[in-house]
């Protein structure tokens, strides 16, 4: 009986809070292939709370924060996480390549295969600069702007739109067959 | 479907809402079962092993009876004992006795045997002194008595010295007990043994004991 009811709390949980976790391990994580082990060791964790303690809804969220936070760190050993600072300058230093990013960066403007689409998303993944991934999921998934996913990630404009706008030039290189990109 | 949303969809198959909670609620159901092992199988077998071993060491420890294959420890039928009567002795039987000796009892003297000994049943009261020199306190020997009114085995031991029996001018025959070389001597009602274990010299002196009883003292010393 009490395994059920919670059972049911942590589903109540799960569903209220999955979003914004998610969100949260996949900016502070090195590597967002990283992201599902986390987030399952995050829930699992507080399944083992909710055994021992009654947690109030308030509490919860800062519960699950916290020990995200642990698990990213207890995740990746220091040398790790000195590995995968981008070398790309994310100043303001690179004034000029601003002038040359279009305002307006559109994924339907490049053109690829249908059936390399997966591809896409596992070359994005394997990038050495883990930036590229988040940032693809927080403008393609979340939908969030260019300024929101500077703020997010602690990174300028500018760096967000050329780690776009380079990379899709990239795909489209890569994966691109010339057909077009509309079904 | 447009480029953006068929990325979106392939993100989302990747990192999977639901996905992950069935990866999560086997992630529980596994710990449950290891906690059972953890809490029920490992003790259980702990204590198994515990006990085991307890009841292994004391079957070792308190089994006072020789078993049977050990009779073949001793080369020949009967102890090969040597009849003192007939001979002039120099060897010291009452190593306690010297006038400058001296006993001193409730110290601690190491016990020499590798296990219980095996000596008759009216006589498990015992006790151990130091014998010593008195004018150089040097010890003599480590002693344990076995004793009651009428009868015992007095055991006088110390570290092994070449030099502290020599019996090079006696005609002395020997038995062998588990490979040991043991010398019996016989007069009266007494015997005296004299052999060497466990980097100890031992002479052993009885009072009134039987031979039978002597061989399966010597026995469960020397298996």
């Amino acid at each position: 009986m009490t395994s059920q009811i919670n059972l049911s709390k942590f589903n109540e949980v799960y569903d209220k809070t999955y979003n914004h976790l998610l969100k949260y391990v996949i900016v502070k994580c090195h590597n967002i292939n990283d992201a599902n082990d986390i987030l399952q060791e995050t829930y699992l964790e507080l399944w083992n709370i909710l055994h021992k303690k009654t947690l109030i809804d308030t509490n919860i969220k800062s519960y699950l924060y916290s020990i995200a936070n642990n698990k990213i760190k207890k995740h990746y050993s220091l040398i790790q996480r000195l590995k995968t600072i981008s070398i790309f300058d994310k100043n303001k230093d690179d004034i000029e390549l601003i002038d040359a990013i279009a305002d307006k960066i559109n994924i339907n403007d490049i053109v690829i295969n249908n059936d390399n689409w997966n591809m896409v998303w596992e070359y994005l993944k394997k990038q050495k600069n883990q930036d590229i991934p988040k940032i693809f999921y927080l403008y393609y998934t979340l939908e969030l702007t260019i300024k929101e996913i500077s703020k997010t990630l602690n990174v300028s404009e500018s760096y967000t739109k050329h780690l776009i706008y380079r990379t899709l030039h990239e795909l489209q290189k890569k994966y691109g067959n010339g057909g077009n990109s509309h079904d | 479907m447009t480029n953006k949303e068929k990325l979106k969809k392939i993100i989302n198959q990747n990192i999977n809402k639901n996905n992950n909670y069935d990866a999560i609620v086997k992630l529980i159901t596994k710990n449950k079962k290891i906690k059972y092992w953890q809490y029920a199988i490992i003790p259980t077998c702990l204590i198994t092993v515990f006990i085991g071993f307890i009841l292994l060491n004391n079957h070792k420890m308190y089994n006072h009876k020789i078993p049977q294959d050990n009779v073949n420890l001793i080369e020949g039928p009967i102890l090969n004992i040597n009849n003192m009567d007939m001979m002039t002795s120099s060897i010291d039987t009452n190593f306690a006795n010297d006038k400058d000796i001296e006993k001193k009892e409730n110290f601690y003297i190491p016990f020499p045997f590798t296990r219980e000994v095996n000596i008759p049943e009216d006589l498990k009261k015992s006790k151990s002194y130091i014998a010593y020199y008195k004018d150089n306190k040097a010890i003599s020997n480590y002693v344990i008595e076995y004793s009651n009114e009428y009868r015992n085995i007095i055991v006088a031991y110390q570290k092994s010295n070449p030099e502290y029996y020599d019996l090079t001018d006696i005609d002395v025959k020997s038995t062998i007990i588990n490979n040991y070389e043991v010398e019996i001597f016989k007069f009266s009602s007494n015997y005296f043994v004299i052999f060497t274990y466990n980097d100890y010299d031992f002479k052993i002196n009885t009072s009134n004991i039987t031979e039978d009883e002597l061989k399966e003292f010597l026995v469960s010393i020397l298996i």
